[in-house]
């Protein structure tokens, strides 16, 4: 909280260098996932699993990105000072939001060809009287239009912010200072757009899976959810960042990812009172129309996963990350974090995969084939990001100010 | 300096250079000085009020619950209404000390100690109605507190009320432990500064002997932070136990999981618009402009506005919902709150919390105390009509229309209403009066540290 008044160093910005490790395992997992996924599509059984499959490494993407997107916003929003120094970290990572639109263009053709995935039930006359939704919600058109509006938004939001804060490495300071307010004053309408967006993709993905069953929890349950999943993946990557080089030591140094793991902290804790409330509510009113879901989701070997999710999401990184020291110490974060990335990853399995394996989760090849690919284009992604920009953002005005601030 | 630094920079904690000494001159001069004309004709009117509080509980006690409007079907009306309001404006105190604190928002000094207090005299007062509603109220600690007894009956703890017991408790009394720790080093501010030897007398007796040595400073930051941690935790878990009250039963318009967080930013946004509505007039009652700043006043006018859209979502979730779910009598609760008997109620309540906020995206609005002033008042009239119309709105339309009914309030209700202000006000002036209204200490700390 304290600043020095003496000067500081000028910042030693290590220039961007490709990343020929990440790329090379990413293109192989992309290789691999594009060759299941092929493999997948030719009956219809394996069809549906695919879809299912894909609908998941979709969802867990966008997490990532969309949770990065949000904390930059939050950043800019509350004018935040400690993170100015991992800003870049959060623009690669929002910036992959780019990819998005390109990965939802298979859940389109999901509901475009009904009969050849099956995969929302609500879509075809499946002679079922129990779904009782409203068509007029639940539609082909109105969910494409619905889903295109989010993904081009986020995509848009992510290229505000990120062309702004690449350029402000090159333009003078006047100009830094401009855009800097422009995206600061683009933050707070952006959270609007963030709340309805979310909550939108968040029903029609997930929650229209199984049609009769609502929760007004429900954005907010997955809102929890990406937060943290971007926060790991940000304490991931600047943690690798570090360790090759390209974020210098100088500039995060282990007491400034004590940051990161308090907001860690806080979201895991966020994530923990909005689960509970609302299984908590569902079972204590114990009305048929909602209760189902859980009841589904509490028997036979689905009671697994339920009771893996609260410890994997919330009661060890809880336990974990609650001493001061661990939210300094990179090794326990980078394994907080990938518990955190595995637990987003079960969490979407079990709101995903349950209607369609009710005897018990399964994941067979057809899942992992996107999921892999997925996964790898990511990974890609990121290698073509760090090959091109540098991962600090030098020309951000808040940067001195932020190199000046210490952790208390 | 370059023009970016400027701009970018935190605002000031405090406005213009004041040394400890000037500082503790300013914050402590309504202690050390004979009360104003003001503060009289204020409290002589606040404590009318009080009396009417006093008055109207005592006609409720000899003559029973049937002095309020409560009926059948409508069994919960102004009571838990007024004990939600209460709860609600008592967290911005703790958003404020505590969460602020664990944030590292420095700004917060400036208000804390006053709204710290404003919770603890908003929670005082939130339990007598609860207490009061069991209609004897010096028996209710049997049926309250768990304790063994010859008759083997216990209280029921599948009931969310029994879980407000403790959740309330709790978090009255850390919030009470919270409070006073940090007046400590205050009151031994008080104490050294006291002219009369019993003023002296007294302040040293609160300040615990204070002595302001390093081990004391050690003890007592340790103290800090663990209070601080756990208020956190209990600012949530207070108003969502409340909100079980509510979404645990099996009732249309009641039962909704987004309850515990809606109700939690809901009290949040009521308790910074209590906090903004007192803190404009003491600032200038007491000369404290230059303490509390125009910067402060912004900044818990940002929170409000950000608190009002999480309260939006909400309402907007629950309407999108019962229409989503296709489910008839939840579509029928939506409608009945929009266009029933008490649709003027639910209007009201948008437009004082959803509508009035939106001025404050204007820094203009956002700096000017005039201009402020209006909205926090309407949206304290919104966030009691909120709960007015989740309580009354729910219960007076059954899914049996053959048990439906209206409410409406008798006098006692409304003196309760009007005199449970009355209580908080006139506290409010007390603390003014005999305490420092500002952490000092704390302030001389942050603003060295800058």
């Amino acid at each position: 909280m304290m600043e020095h008044a003496d000067a500081l160093l000028p910042i030693d910005v290590p220039p961007p260098r490709p990343a020929r490790r990440l790329a090379a395992v990413a293109i192989a997992l992309m290789i691999l996932g594009a060759a299941l996924c092929a493999l997948a599509l030719r009956n219809q059984h394996d069809r549906s699993c695919f879809a299912v499959g894909w609908l998941w490494a979709f969802c867990f993407v966008v997490s990532i990105s969309l949770g990065s997107l949000f904390f930059l916003a939050l950043h800019y929003l509350t004018h935040s000072i400690w993170s100015v120094v991992v800003k870049r970290v959060a623009d690669m990572l929002a910036a992959s939001l780019w990819l998005t639109p390109v990965l939802f263009i298979p859940v389109a053709l999901f509901v475009l060809f009904p009969n050849r995935f099956d995969l929302f039930p609500w879509l075809g006359d499946h002679g079922d009287h129990e779904i009782h939704v409203r068509r007029e919600y639940l539609n082909a058109p109105f969910f494409l239009a619905r889903g295109a509006a989010c993904v081009l938004l986020w995509s848009a939001f992510a290229w505000h912010f990120v062309r702004r804060s690449v350029r402000q490495d090159r333009a003078d300071a006047a100009k830094s200072l401009a855009s800097l307010l422009r995206m600061r004053a683009v933050s707070a309408p952006f959270m609007l757009v963030f709340a309805v967006t979310l909550t939108a993709a968040s029903v029609d993905w997930l929650m229209s899976l199984e049609p009769n069953w609502i929760s007004t929890m429900f954005g907010v349950y997955i809102f929890a959810g990406f937060t943290v999943t971007g926060l790991a993946t940000l304490a991931l990557a600047t943690v690798w960042l570090r360790a090759t080089g390209r974020l210098p030591r100088s500039l995060v140094s282990d007491g400034r990812l004590y940051s990161f793991g308090g907001l860690m902290f806080a979201f895991v804790s966020f994530w923990g009172y909005i689960a509970f409330s609302q299984y908590m509510l569902t079972w204590y009113a114990n009305l048929p129309e909602e209760s189902f879901y859980m009841v589904e989701r509490a028997g036979g070997r689905w009671l697994g996963v339920s009771v893996a999710l609260a410890l994997v999401r919330f009661a060890i990184p809880f336990l974990v990350l609650l001493p001061r020291r661990a939210k300094m110490s990179p090794r326990l974060l980078v394994a907080t974090s990938l518990l955190l990335i595995g637990g987003q990853l079960l969490d979407l399995y079990w709101l995903i995969a349950r209607p369609y394996h009710s005897a018990g989760p399964a994941i067979g090849w057809q899942e992992v084939g996107p999921l892999l690919f997925c996964v790898g284009l990511l990974g890609l992604f990121v290698a073509w990001f760090v090959s091109r920009y540098p991962m600090v953002a030098a020309g951000d005005p808040m940067m001195e100010m932020s190199r000046r601030f210490r952790e208390t | 300096m370059t023009r970016g630094d400027s701009i970018l920079a935190p605002a000031p904690l405090i406005d213009g250079r004041l040394s400890p000494r000037q500082l503790d001159d300013d914050i402590y001069r309504p202690l050390e000085s004979f009360p104003t004309f003001r503060w009289w004709i204020a409290i002589s009117i606040t404590g009318s009020l009080a009396g009417l509080f006093a008055f109207c509980l005592y006609f409720t006690v000899s003559r029973g619950i049937g002095m309020w409007g409560n009926n059948q079907p409508v069994g919960w009306a102004f009571d838990i209404t007024n004990f939600v309001f209460w709860i609600g404006i008592g967290h911005a105190g703790t958003l404020i000390s505590a969460i602020l604190y664990v944030l590292r928002q420095t700004w917060r000094t400036s208000i804390s100690r006053f709204s710290e207090a404003m919770t603890l005299f908003a929670v005082f007062i939130a339990l007598q109605f609860p207490l009061f509603h069991t209609g004897r109220p010096w028996q209710a600690v049997f049926w309250l507190i768990p304790f063994p007894n010859d008759m083997s009956v216990y209280q029921n703890f599948r009931s969310p009320l029994e879980w407000d017991v403790f959740a309330v408790g709790t978090y009255g009394l850390v919030s009470l432990m919270f409070w006073y720790t940090g007046l400590l080093p205050d009151l031994a501010t008080a104490r050294d500064r006291a002219r009369s030897s019993l003023a002296r007398f007294l302040y040293g007796l609160a300040s615990l002997g204070w002595s302001g040595s390093a081990r004391a400073w050690r003890h007592y930051e340790k103290a800090y932070i663990l209070f601080a941690g756990l208020a956190t935790a209990l600012v949530i878990s207070v108003h969502s136990v409340v909100s079980f009250d509510f979404a645990v039963a099996v009732l249309h318009g009641w039962h909704s999981t987004i309850f515990p967080p809606y109700f939690v930013a809901g009290a949040i946004f009521s308790g910074f618009a209590m906090v903004a509505s007192l803190v404009l007039i003491l600032r200038k009652m007491f000369r404290l402009q230059h303490i509390v700043t125009l910067s402060h006043v912004e900044l818990m006018n940002k929170i409000i506005i950000a608190t009002s859209l999480m309260v939006a979502y909400a309402y907007a979730m629950e309407v999108f919902m019962s229409w989503y779910s296709g489910f008839g009598p939840e579509w029928f609760q939506t409608v009945t709150r929009a266009t029933g008997p008490y649709a003027w109620a639910y209007w009201t309540t948008i437009a004082c919390n959803i509508v009035a906020p939106q001025f404050l995206w204007l820094r203009r609005v956002r700096r000017s105390p005039w201009l402020t002033y209006p909205i926090v008042i309407a949206v304290n009239v919104g966030m009691w009509l909120e709960r007015f119309v989740i309580i009354v709105v729910g219960l007076h339309r059954d899914s049996l229309p053959s048990s439906w009914g209206m409410f409406f309030p008798t006098w006692v209700d409304i003196g309760l209403l009007a005199g449970s202000f009355g209580v908080f006000l006139t506290l409010v002036l007390l603390f003014c009066r005999f305490l420092p209204t500002v952490a000092s200490t704390e302030l001389k700390a942050v603003t060295a540290e800058r």
